[in-house]
């Protein structure tokens, strides 16, 4: 299952957006502009499946700090997304909306009311709940957290469930020390990417690595036979062959691996690990341009293969390399642009010149990059580090 | 108002935004730098993708002849020669620094020496740059900057390598650009100049948004 579309209503930085979503997505902003907020939406959405809503809104400071500052008359909060599941050449539309709001007070430290939650399928409505005077325990759990309520809809909390966000910091794997076998908890810096690869299937494992292990080769020439091994006391470890002055070369663990080694890594182990649609946040850190530049047409292969088939990719981004590629679509690119009114959205190819340049043979990236690029750079280019040599 | 710009460097794209504005005079513009990621020689290479684009869209750019024949870098770096209707792709002569000595008033009140050290252009030559020895940038390194009142600008344009501009060498032009080089002064020593502001002209008129 995938999402196909998006609404938002008073969601952090969004006033009021609505837009489609590719199989890939990239999602274009400057700093501050909203795109990890945006991101987070569909992390709210597994956070909701799995700890329920309260614990997702509190777990983000309250609903004062989720709700959008200029939210007016119409105050509470609302996320709609529309999904497709695919299955046997046939597909079907599943919507979920999920308007809520503050209880105004406090009720057994749960001070989240749900104002409207509905769920279809197909042409099928299987809930349309609003929220009922009185019963202020039943306004504070979506249907869709309890599973003895979403047995009707399990495939929709299943697809919230599985997603998954990365955002890999080398030093965490790097880290012995921050390896705590942790199956329960979202592992979205990484640290625990040893563990989630010692779980994996053996044949599997070994599947996913040979593919790592042939772009790691490409990124760093002196590296081959990645492989999974364990130490002494039963910890996962990856070692690969570090070819160099002597003829047999040497073995080299994840703890002295580089940076961008580690962050590659754990970016194509998480693309390729899983089904459940991936948010992968500014993958462009610590990776060389080049192999930047190529990850667009990875993740379309990988989408492609068996291992990752179909598998939704959300990506944030303001590295003009992801993007300066002809492989990708004007209508996989959301622009944020940050307003008065708000953050809006805009899809790439609904801009005419973005599609104008594109058309003179520009790449996406020089398309939109500029586009979210702040004005002031853009116009003085010396301003950031202009230390006044010049009396200006 | 949105005018896209290209140029090789910060200079001429600097050089670019004030002539766009010099011949919009009243309108809000916005610019956007078509060679934002391309430097040198990498800009030129973009031209055709660049005339493209203006074929719908203002585009304005600059770039330094260095001694080049100019029809021959237009043959070298596009297959489209005649773009002077629908795009404004200029080459200073030499260098987008002789445009700016060009108004040697101002470039001496800015650099706080007397006009007299700022080449003259020669009677019956076209450019002031035909009056200096060697490439006008270097030029001024060299033979005016030192000769500078203004701290600033002898440290910001001292020597840090021999041979190579100074890191610095960028930052005291911006505000010259924008505030004080007086364009039409320069095209009476320019006359590359002369015909980039009518070429510029030209082109805003044929896409109607400025009159000719």
């Amino acid at each position: 299952m995938r999402f196909q579309e998006l609404r938002l209503r008073n969601w952090r930085n969004f006033g009021n957006v609505n837009f489609e979503l590719t199989n890939r997505v990239f999602i274009i902003g400057a700093n501050a502009a909203g795109k990890s907020n945006l991101l987070d939406v569909f992390r709210f959405l597994k956070d909701v499946t799995a700890d329920g809503l309260q614990k997702a809104v509190n777990a983000r400071g309250g609903i004062k700090k989720l709700r959008y500052l200029n939210a007016r008359s119409q105050n509470y909060i609302e996320i709609f997304v529309r999904l497709i599941e695919e299955q046997e050449g046939t597909s079907v539309e599943w919507t979920y909306t999920l308007q809520f709001n503050s209880a105004g007070g406090k009720h057994e430290n749960r001070d989240i009311n749900i104002k409207l939650e509905k769920i279809t399928c197909g042409s099928d409505v299987l809930e349309d709940r609003k929220y009922q005077d009185g019963d202020y325990l039943s306004n504070q759990f979506t249907y869709l957290e309890q599973p003895a309520m979403n047995t009707k809809y399990r495939a929709l909390y299943e697809c919230f469930r599985d997603i998954s966000y990365v955002n890999i910091i080398p030093q965490l794997i790097r880290e012995s020390d921050s390896f705590i076998p942790s199956a329960s908890t979202e592992d979205f810096y990484g640290r625990n990417l040893l563990e989630n690869i010692s779980a994996a299937p053996k044949k599997s494992r070994a599947t996913k690595l040979n593919v790592i292990n042939k772009i790691l080769k490409l990124a760093v020439p002196q590296f081959s036979n990645l492989e999974y091994t364990q130490d002494e006391k039963g910890r996962p470890h990856l070692q690969v062959k570090y070819e160099h002055f002597r003829p047999q070369g040497a073995y080299q663990r994840e703890d002295q691996f580089s940076d961008g080694t580690l962050r590659l890594l754990g970016i194509i182990w998480a693309i390729l690990d899983g089904t459940g649609v991936l948010l992968l946040e500014e993958p462009e850190l610590y990776l060389y341009s080049e192999i930047v530049k190529q990850l667009p047409m990875f993740i379309a292969n990988a989408q492609k293969s068996k291992i990752a088939k179909n598998r939704q990719v959300i990506i944030s981004s303001h590295s003009f390399d992801l993007l300066d590629t002809d492989t990708i679509d004007l209508d996989e690119i959301m622009i944020l642009e940050p307003g008065k009114e708000g953050t809006v959205v805009e899809k790439a190819s609904e801009s005419e010149t973005a599609r104008a340049k594109v058309e003179a043979g520009y790449t996406p990236a020089d398309a939109v990059i500029p586009k979210v690029t702040p004005k002031g750079i853009m116009e003085g280019q010396l301003s950031l580090f202009d230390f006044g040599l010049v009396q200006r | 108002m949105t005018v896209y710009i290209g140029g090789e460097d910060f200079v001429t794209k600097q050089i670019a935004k004030r002539l766009i504005k010099f011949c919009m005079a009243d309108t809000e513009i916005e610019f956007e730098d078509l060679t934002s990621r391309a430097h040198g020689t990498r800009a030129l290479e973009t031209l055709n993708v660049m005339l493209n684009f203006a074929k719908k869209y203002p585009v304005v750019a600059v770039f330094d002849s260095d001694g080049n024949c100019i029809i021959e870098l237009l043959e070298k770096y596009t297959s489209d020669k005649r773009n002077a209707d629908y795009a404004a792709v200029n080459f200073a002569v030499d260098e987008a620094e002789a445009w700016l000595m060009a108004d040697r008033e101002g470039l001496a009140k800015y650099f706080r020496i007397s006009v007299d050290e700022i080449p003259d252009k020669k009677s019956g030559d076209l450019e002031i740059s035909s009056s200096v020895p060697y490439k006008t940038s270097l030029y001024i390194l060299t033979e005016i900057a030192p000769l500078s009142k203004a701290v600033s600008i002898r440290e910001a344009l001292a020597f840090e390598k021999p041979g190579k501009k100074p890191s610095t060498y960028n930052s005291i032009w911006g505000k010259y650009i924008d505030e004080i080089w007086n364009i039409s002064a320069a095209c009476e020593n320019s006359e590359s100049l002369r015909r980039t502001i009518k070429r510029i002209k030209k082109m805003l008129a044929a896409k109607g948004i400025a009159e000719a």
